[in-house]
């Protein structure tokens, strides 16, 4: 009986260290649906598991009313939409799918799902069982009823556990979204509109707010500040309104053209594709795509993103007079769930130019997104996981000796006492 | 009179069985074990964790293989050192001679031990199938992987019997146990490396689980079960280990335990 018993305690132990393990990586399933067609369609069918589930679907070619069934029910609706990014809490492991009815013909339907925190089932089985075979346990070792029935229902209360609802979070590139960048400018130089070149110390913020969206236009404020590190360098304030097409990264300042932003990719490019990556009246920056790697960002953990590398050169005029030729090779990268840009040089950019007048900035070290309301999905723990076993493995090299010399000296002093 | 004399000898083989958990097995090991088996075989079940595709069964049966295949890992380990310890640690300290004041023959004795050893690390094996059960569904992909498990136990736990009793040191036996149950492991990858595929195939013990699944899916299943040779993977399989533990009987019975 007691043997029984440690068998489950155990087993119910290794099914909850399962479900940790499993718990800490996120999983991700990216699929291409060519659909060609106006009918409804279900995708991403089958047995969802009970995960916290980061969703980001795009319709190519139409607009469609998006349904998420689970165990049988609607979960949730996203109406008239050409896609969206969106997380649910799947509550139990059920047959679930996407139903998608299309307004008008579309032709594809890109898929890509993270899984992501513990599964609840398995957690609570193992707990069960590890219930169970204490139960068992004791059975074998006391005779006294009132405690087998007080274990009985502790035991059933656990089963009857209930678990939390789904909750969702605004989508991408709605009213209301922002993101907030900074970097630093140490020593290095402004290049102004004029070419007129400034050097000094900075912390620059620079901050966008979706005001309103409207037919694919999005109203943007935009503030970039440019506070002095030091008494000389001036600070430097500059807030205003463009309006941004989010589906060509076109820029319009009152009513007018002015280029192409790199504040984020409209559409996930291809490895060596060639894109434009910032267009201005003058110039054009033509960014080469690198592989997708993974990255540690400043408040969003590890995330997969797509590196863009560019290079771009100009010249300016100091105030006495004097001529410099500026020019270096550098990186942005962008979060592959959303395209948001995340970290680089943003060095350039139309909308630099024309609120704060600035041309070029030459940030060190690169500019970092500090805060967003936009979900650019879960951390990659299995990273995460390796760095600390990485830094656990460090530690131990290191103290391995000490702990080494320890050990060897309490061995001689307990021989002595003998 | 013959009756209770069976019966007598049935007491003595559960007196043999408590004594063996106690000695070998214990809570420990059996807590170590359970859960490092089910841990690992229910954290490679990957797909469960995302979505599980129901239209496409085949799905099922290369989950529960690639299980089994993760815990393979752990069963060579825990094969090697609950034998070392039951068969050459106690051979090697002279307890055995002790375990042979009961009133018992020594081929009873050594397949008590066998028996306790295959029982157990079956139920640390089945456990976590049965378990995938509740997560997929109970499918034909879990009989047939509880069915290659029994097999391949069969041959593990028979082979490290017979080597734990050729070597009496502890730490050789269980090394040695451990690298070879690796070598027969990793033997068909070298060979199909070398390309003998159709060698590599016979002798791959996790080819059991693949063939019973086309020859289950098969329209005429008797012309796939003799084309797949999975007859002859089975009868190598069962023959070798029967054949080694017929042959750890008799070695057992004409030892000399001095």
């Amino acid at each position: 009986m007691k043997s029984i018993g440690v068998i489950l305690i155990a087993f119910g132990i290794g099914i909850i260290i399962a479900g940790i393990l499993r718990g800490y990586v996120s999983d991700t399933i990216s699929l291409d649906s060519y659909v060609e067609s106006s009918r409804p369609v279900k995708i991403l069918e089958g047995i969802w598991s009970p995960r916290k589930v980061y969703l980001n679907i795009k319709v190519y070619g139409g607009r469609a009313d998006i349904l998420l069934y689970s165990n049988g029910a609607v979960l949730k609706i996203w109406n008239n939409t050409v896609g969206f990014i969106d997380r649910v809490d799947i509550a139990s492991r059920s047959y679930s799918y996407l139903l998608i009815i299309p307004h008008t013909k579309i032709n594809r339907i890109s898929q890509k799902v993270t899984f992501y925190g513990i599964e609840k089932d398995v957690l609570v089985n193992g707990f069960v069982i590890i219930i169970l075979g204490i139960v068992i346990y004791i059975i074998g070792c006391v005779r006294r009823k009132e405690l087998l029935i007080i274990l009985i229902i502790l035991f059933s209360s656990v089963i009857l556990l209930k678990m939390d609802k789904s909750y969702a979070i605004p989508n991408w590139f709605n009213r209301g979204v922002y993101a907030k960048y900074k970097g630093r400018i140490e020593g290095e130089v402004l290049l102004l509109y004029n070419d007129t070149v400034i050097s000094g110390n900075w912390e620059v913020y620079i901050y966008w707010r979706c005001i309103e969206i409207n037919n694919g236009m999005a109203k943007l404020f935009i503030n970039i500040t440019s506070r002095s590190l030091d008494n000389i360098s001036p600070t430097l304030s500059y807030i205003d309104y463009i309006l941004l097409n989010i589906s060509s990264r076109k820029v319009f300042y009152r009513g007018r053209e002015i280029g192409i932003t790199s504040m984020f990719l409209e559409e996930l490019p291809r490895e060596n594709q060639k894109i434009t990556l910032i267009k201005t009246e003058n110039y054009e920056v033509i960014g080469t795509v690198d592989k997708i790697r993974i990255i540690p960002t400043y408040n969003f953990g590890f995330q997969k993103v797509v590196d863009v590398r560019f290079n771009i050169s100009t010249t300016g005029t100091f105030i006495n007079g004097s001529k410099i030729k500026l020019g270096f090779i550098d990186r942005l990268e962008y979060d592959t769930d959303t395209g948001i840009l995340l970290k680089g040089g943003w060095t350039s950019d139309p909308i630099f130019l024309i609120i704060a007048g600035i041309k070029m900035m030459f940030l060190t070290p690169n500019i970092y997104l500090e805060k967003t309301n936009v979900d650019i999905g879960p951390s990659d723990t299995a990273i995460e996981i390796q760095i600390w076993l990485g830094r656990i493995l460090f530690i131990l090299v290191i103290i391995s000796p000490i702990i080494f010399v320890g050990y060897i000296i309490y061995k001689r002093l307990k021989s002595k006492v003998r | 009179m013959k009756y209770l004399g069976k019966w007598w000898v049935k007491m003595e083989i559960l007196k043999i069985f408590r004594l063996e958990y106690d000695n070998t097995w214990n809570s420990k090991i059996v807590g170590m074990f359970f859960s490092i088996l089910s841990a690992t075989y229910i954290y490679s079940l990957k797909r469960s964790a995302t979505i599980l595709m129901t239209d496409i069964y085949a799905i099922y049966l290369f989950e529960a293989l690639q299980g089994y295949m993760a815990s393979s890992i752990v069963l060579v380990v825990f094969v090697s050192y609950i034998f070392s310890k039951s068969i050459s640690r106690q051979i090697s300290s002279g307890l055995i001679k002790t375990w042979l004041g009961f009133p018992i023959k020594r081929k009873h004795l050594l397949i008590s031990k066998f028996v306790l050893g295959y029982t157990l690390l079956l139920i640390g094996e089945i456990m976590p199938i049965i378990y995938s059960g509740s997560i997929y569904g109970f499918h034909i992909g879990i009989l047939i992987v509880s069915f290659a498990i029994i097999l391949k136990l069969f041959f593990y736990t028979s082979y490290s019997m017979f080597f734990c009793l050729m070597i009496r040191d502890v730490l050789a036996s269980f090394a040695g146990s451990l690298l070879s149950l690796y070598i027969v492991e990793s033997f068909p990858i070298f060979l199909h490396t070398l390309g003998f595929e159709d060698i590599a195939n016979v002798v791959d013990i996790n080819n059991i689980a693949l063939g019973l699944y086309k020859v289950l899916n098969a329209k005429k299943w008797f012309e796939t079960f003799l084309e797949t040779n999975l007859w002859l993977t089975l009868i190598i399989y069962l023959g070798v280990s029967i054949l080694l533990l017929l042959l750890s009987i008799q070695i057992f019975r004409k030892m000399d335990l001095d």
